[in-house]
């Protein structure tokens, strides 16, 4: 066996859609890189992609320079 | 002897890949109401001429099924929250877009100090990540506010700098300790849905078994109880799929799901003021779609979520203009948000949070004895836009 297939044994697999939260905050608390907490805390969705937040609506106040 | 429609049943399961049935067992049936399956053949009309005014039937194509059904809002109970994927609601809200996110474990393990506070905000202490958004849309018990469940907030929003804003507003600032409880959240993932569910439902002697399904609507809808009407809260779903198999076999007797959190001496904040009101429900406005593959027996791969457009539905009683202006707020179109927490039990205590949305304009009604106003919230984000929790005290 790899090591990578060792590691993979070892690693917990969450169904789909579900998250291991008390990870996630240890790997924050311990400065883990939160994306290799997060692939370990749950099942990445290969298509997933960042999403842009929609820009607020509030009007702003013009500038009059 | 006929069939019984008290002798219903359904089951749901998570689908390992799309076209695998899972079948559902016993343990995998969980009490619904008002189940109303549809099969209707996808038809054609057959565009020849016949030679006379009579036309040929439509051609029978293939089958499409629905089914609807509602199911009572509560949680998951017991003294821990569920093992991952465990919970039968929970794969059909991760089927909606749902994150299911298990903390099993308080956070930070021994309730601390807060390290500061104001009225609608809180510092959380050495124990808390200084990570931006982390603990956004989850529970978080403010030990000194009060005895549990009246000490449970919801955390708005979160920054680097540890300050958690409140769905609410205190008299004073809140003292003492905090900590992230033990709970069960539902917060919507920014990503579409990768869950597909398998399901069977049982009419009497009849089983139906379904694969490939996937959630064509989905709205919670939340009925405050009083002295003169009582509801339950429920969530009303829409399932597609296709149809697996069916057998003559009997319907399973369901283990009672257990008393129901009524939405009553709770919380209920609007834009962080308490408020009186009959009725809130989010409606996730989901659209599903067929990607066509001759491939397939019924010419398309599982359907999939393609869009959602999440709504709130407010049915508030009339505010005075100085308590709480709405037309001014919805000419205003900034983000505000809605905090709502009932049931007294561990595990069975609802919080529900929309930490940004949009007013749109309440109309006012006064048809029944009082006078209410009624009206839409729109949200605009897509991550953590809906968080729905059961903690554990």
């Amino acid at each position: 066996m790899t090591t990578k297939a060792k590691h993979m044994a070892r690693a917990p697999q969450l169904p789909s859609g579900c998250v291991d939260f008390n990870k996630l905050h240890h790997a924050a608390m311990t400065n883990t890189d939160p994306v290799k907490a997060l692939a370990g805390a749950r099942i990445v969705p290969a298509q997933e992609k960042p999403v842009v937040t929609p820009a607020s609506t509030k009007q702003e106040t013009p500038s009059n320079g | 002897m006929a069939d019984l429609s008290q002798k219903t049943v359904l089951g749901i399961t998570v689908q390992a890949s799309a076209g695998t049935y899972n079948a559902p067992g016993v343990s995998d049936c969980y009490p619904i109401a008002n189940l109303r399956p549809t099969i209707n053949g996808v038809k054609v009309t057959n565009p020849e001429y016949s030679g006379t005014v009579h036309k040929p039937g439509d051609a029978i194509v293939g089958k499409k099924v629905s089914l609807s059904f509602q199911m009572v809002v509560r949680g998951p109970g017991g003294a821990t929250p569920p093992a991952a994927g465990d919970w039968i609601p929970g794969r059909l809200l991760r089927a909606v877009g749902f994150t299911e996110v298990v903390t099993a474990a308080a956070i930070p393990a021994a309730a601390e100090a807060l390290a500061a506070a104001d009225t609608d905000n809180v510092t959380l202490g050495d124990g808390a990540a200084a990570t931006a958004d982390l603990y956004r849309g989850l529970a978080l018990n403010l030990v000194a506010n009060g005895v549990a469940p009246k000490s449970l907030t919801s955390i708005v929003a979160y920054g680097a700098d540890k300050v958690a804003q409140l769905p609410e507003v205190f008299g004073a600032a809140p003292v003492g300790n905090y900590q992230i409880p033990k709970q069960l959240s539902y917060l919507l993932s920014a990503a579409e849905s990768t869950v597909l569910l398998s399901s069977s439902f049982w009419l009497g002697r009849v089983r139906y078994n379904l694969v490939d399904v996937a959630v064509s609507a989905f709205k919670a809808t939340f009925t405050a109880s009083t002295q003169d009407s009582a509801s339950y809260c429920l969530y009303d779903v829409t399932l597609e799929g296709k149809i697996e198999s069916t057998a003559d076999e009997n319907a399973t007797v369901l283990q009672p799901a257990g008393p129901a959190p009524f939405f009553k001496d709770g919380d209920f904040w609007v834009d962080k003021l308490a408020l009186g009101g009959s009725s809130f429900s989010i409606d996730m406005g989901v659209k599903l779609g067929y990607p066509p593959n001759p491939n397939e027996a019924d010419g398309n791969d599982a359907g999939q979520i393609v869009e959602t457009t999440r709504t709130v539905s407010l049915t508030l009683n009339q505010q005075l203009k100085a308590t709480k202006d709405f037309i001014a707020l919805a000419d205003a179109q900034g983000y505000h948000s809605i905090w709502a927490q009932f049931g007294q039990a561990s595990g069975n205590i609802v919080s529900v949070l929309i930490p940004e949305a949009r007013f749109d304009y309440q109309s006012p009604d006064p048809s029944g004895d009082f006078v209410t106003q009624q009206g839409d919230m729109l949200i605009d984000a897509a991550d953590k836009a809906i968080c729905i929790t059961f903690p554990y005290l």
